[in-house]
């Protein structure tokens, strides 16, 4: 059983780190019981998003087949995402090193890597399939469609922790190759931002091949829906490939994080930078250097705000200005409300050395604005074509700078405040999870709701929009006055 | 002036600070001496706001860091015991972000770095990665940012631990310069190093002050080592352990 010790050890470690409390460190947390615990807010927000999806079945057998494949996508694409943070965390808190001089057997360290998946979000990950399998199932008083998604969703938590640790070590630790940089990050962004183009890939493969599902009954997660044997041959055999990646992704991973970096030629010839570029090239250095942290800021930056501008575009030809409006004010939000969590784990370890400097909690949160304002210059140059594309409306593009900017700022001020006050990394621990999904999900469901009222009533979501700009920009000034001499 | 005035500071059941008072004056360069947990990296978090004391006071020069930590921390550079730095910045990239924070215009930057650069002997490892360091080099870069803005108030936990004999003849040196113009104190288990170094002594055990003074008086007609062994009341624990052993 030392592998669970192994996983309790480096989870309560990690949590320490993060947060330098003793809280977790003085519980067992590696029980069935303290792993549901510890997941059990996001499993609550998927078993409420599968439920609902599994309503579809009202529309018969195949509403059932065609809602596991989004549901499967977004499991995958969930995971994927949480490993990335959670290798992070493993790297550049150097979880591994006191392990590695001791006695441990490689499978034991395998399991225990396996568990520690399982506990950071691994286990709510099946809960994006099981309760929509349940509810088709009871609808259609069809156990089987119940063991079909029970078995894809599982399938589908190993796979992605597999990816995770797979694609983990191709980086390493630190890597000075720019090519193997960059394979890693794209790599990460591929899985991580799969899910976002999950319509795209849908109607496309549909539009292929038709509504005959036959051809798909054999790919996964639909193999996992049908009981004749080449489709059950397939289900067995994606689940047995799962498991092998896994096996061989924690062990390559294992490898990779222990190893010394590379020594690479250096250069002595060195430059110093000034004022704004120093402090915005700091984080700009870290993200391109670790393709983990790298991938999230660039799917959160561009590929979820250019997913929905292009669907908003392959929909209607031209928008009505005010929906125009609210689609710049909810794209601007929405970017940087997601970027804000990313640029933050951005100092993981190092994040301790920022507590010996002369900084308040505002100064930090001014900081991180700017980084996000540059990450996504990019992105703001490509959505602003795109919503001149939809709308033809000059102002709809500083409106979205504005948006984009004063989210930006609340929300990196609102992770200013939830800082450790003692030195510690920042890391996925150091933030509550359920704090960061709800964070997340408000703001979420709520601009996403606004897009969708501003298709039938776009004037009344034209205000709302406003007004809750309005509110962006009076909570950031409010947040912005009490940590102005609140230091780090 | 640094002052602690009854100064303590608990960790759960543990008392790491027992009713300290204590003042370094500018001129000489004070070495905070102890076994481990006797409470000096404690004392020297508290001058910066990093770790609040239960009760007592403290100030720096005329800032109180309990009220205005921001305020100690542009006069203190300070250097931890633990080694703290980003893995994935060279030291370049660090000490520009550092150089910033405080606003050091670009010219003073330059200045200071290339001289503090040149005796660490730093040259050929500005363009590393700071994962790519060896100990003794990350501790150079730590010392390094401690120092590039000429503190008023140099506060350096354990600072020649993984140094080799030369840089740490340079390190004592540069205390040795700063100490005429600011406060200087650093914490040390190497007795003949605070021996050495130190123009005054203060020696702490479970949280008290045992023993403080200029060395010359302090040890008398003994060694550093008997007097601190005596002083903590160590003496006899140590004939216990080698009796053991």
């Amino acid at each position: 059983m030392s592998w669970k010790v192994i996983a309790e050890a480096i989870a309560k470690e990690a949590s320490y780190r993060a947060q330098k409390e003793m809280s977790r460190r003085n519980l067992t947390i590696m029980t069935a019981g303290g792993i549901l615990k510890y997941n059990i807010f996001i499993i609550l927000i998927l078993s409420f998003i599968s439920g609902l999806t599994g309503l579809a079945s009202f529309g018969g057998r195949d509403a059932v087949l065609y809602a596991a494949i989004p549901l499967f996508i977004i499991e995958i694409m969930l995971g994927t995402l949480s490993m990335a943070l959670n290798l992070q965390a493993i790297i550049s808190d150097e979880l591994l090193e006191p392990i590695q001089h001791l006695p441990i057997r490689e499978r034991e360290l395998r399991r225990a890597l396996s568990l520690l998946g399982i506990y950071w979000g691994g286990l709510a990950l099946p809960f994006a399939m099981i309760p929509a399998g349940l509810i088709s199932s009871m609808i259609l008083s069809d156990p089987s469609i119940f063991a079909g998604y029970f078995a894809a969703s599982i399938t589908g938590m190993i796979l992605s922790l597999a990816l995770g640790y797979l694609v983990g070590s191709i980086g390493g630790r630190y890597t000075r190759s720019v090519s193997r940089r960059a394979i890693s990050t794209l790599l990460w962004t591929i899985l991580i931002g799969f899910g976002f183009f999950i319509n795209f890939i849908m109607s496309t493969f549909f539009s292929t091949v038709g509504s005959d599902l036959g051809v798909l009954r054999i790919v996964p997660p639909l193999s996992f829906l049908h009981w004749d044997l080449p489709s059950s041959i397939s289900s067995a055999l994606t689940f047995a490939v799962s498991l092998a990646l896994l096996t061989y992704g924690t062990s390559r991973f294992w490898r990779a994080a222990i190893s010394p970096g590379e020594a690479a030629p250096v250069s002595l010839s060195w430059e110093l930078s000034f004022g704004l570029k120093s402090i915005l090239m700091k984080d700009f250095k870290i993200a391109s250097r670790n393709p983990r942290m790298l991938a999230p800021l660039i799917v959160n930056s561009i590929a979820l705000p250019l997913f929905l501008i292009s669907s908003m575009i392959r929909g209607i030809e031209k928008l009505d200005i005010p929906v125009v409006l609210v689609l710049s004010i909810s794209l601007g939000v929405l970017q940087a409300t997601y970027s804000a969590y990313s640029s933050y784990l951005l100092d993981s370890s190092g994040a301790r050395a920022l507590y010996m400097l002369p900084m308040s909690r505002r100064k930090v949160a001014s900081m991180k604005t700017l980084s996000i304002l540059a990450f996504n210059s990019i992105p703001f140059i490509l959505i602003s074509i795109g919503l001149m594309q939809l709308g033809s409306i000059w102002a709809s593009i500083p409106i979205y700078l504005i948006a984009l900017t004063g989210s930006g700022y609340l929300n990196c001020l609102i992770y200013a405040k939830m800082l450790p006050k003692e030195p510690a990394n920042w890391s996925v621990e150091t933030f509550e999870r359920w704090i960061i999904t709800i964070i997340m999900m408000v703001q979420t469901t709520f601009f996403l709701s606004l897009l969708i009222v501003s298709q039938f009533l776009p004037i009344f979501a034209l205000w709302l929009s406003s007004l809750s700009l309005v509110a962006v920009y009076g909570a950031s000034l409010y947040l912005s006055h009490e940590l102005r001499d609140e230091p780090l | 002036m640094l002052s602690y005035r009854d100064v303590t500071k608990r960790y759960g059941n543990v008392v790491a600070l027992k009713g300290v008072t204590l003042e370094f004056q500018p001129g000489k360069i004070h070495a905070l001496l102890g076994p481990n947990g006797s409470g000096k990296s404690t004392l020297m978090k508290i001058a910066l706001g990093l770790v609040k004391p239960d009760s007592g006071s403290v100030k720096v020069y005329d800032i109180d860091p309990l009220r205005d930590p921001i305020g100690a921390r542009r006069l203190i550079g300070y250097v931890p015991e633990e080694v703290l730095i980003y893995e994935s910045l060279t030291p370049s990239e660090w000490f520009s972000f550092v150089g910033s924070i405080y606003g050091m215009d670009k010219a003073l930057l330059r200045e200071r770095l290339d001289t503090l650069i040149r005796v660490f002997k730093m040259e050929e490892h500005m363009g590393k990665l700071g994962g790519e360091l060896s100990l003794g080099n990350k501790r150079k870069v730590m010392l390094i940012s401690a120092l590039m803005k000429e503190p008023k108030v140099l506060i350096l936990d354990e600072p020649f631990s993984g140094l080799d004999p030369e840089v740490a003849r340079v390190l004592k040196e540069i205390l040795r310069r700063k100490a005429e113009e600011g406060i200087v104190v650093f914490s040390t288990h190497i007795l003949e190093l605070a021996e050495a170094v130190a123009d005054e002594i203060t020696i702490l055990h479970y949280g008290e002050v045992v023993a403080r003074g200029p060395i010359s008086e302090l040890k008398g007609k003994k060694d550093l080592e008997s007097y601190f062994m005596e002083v903590t009341g160590l003496s006899s624990e140590l004939q216990e352990l080698l009796k053991a052993l």
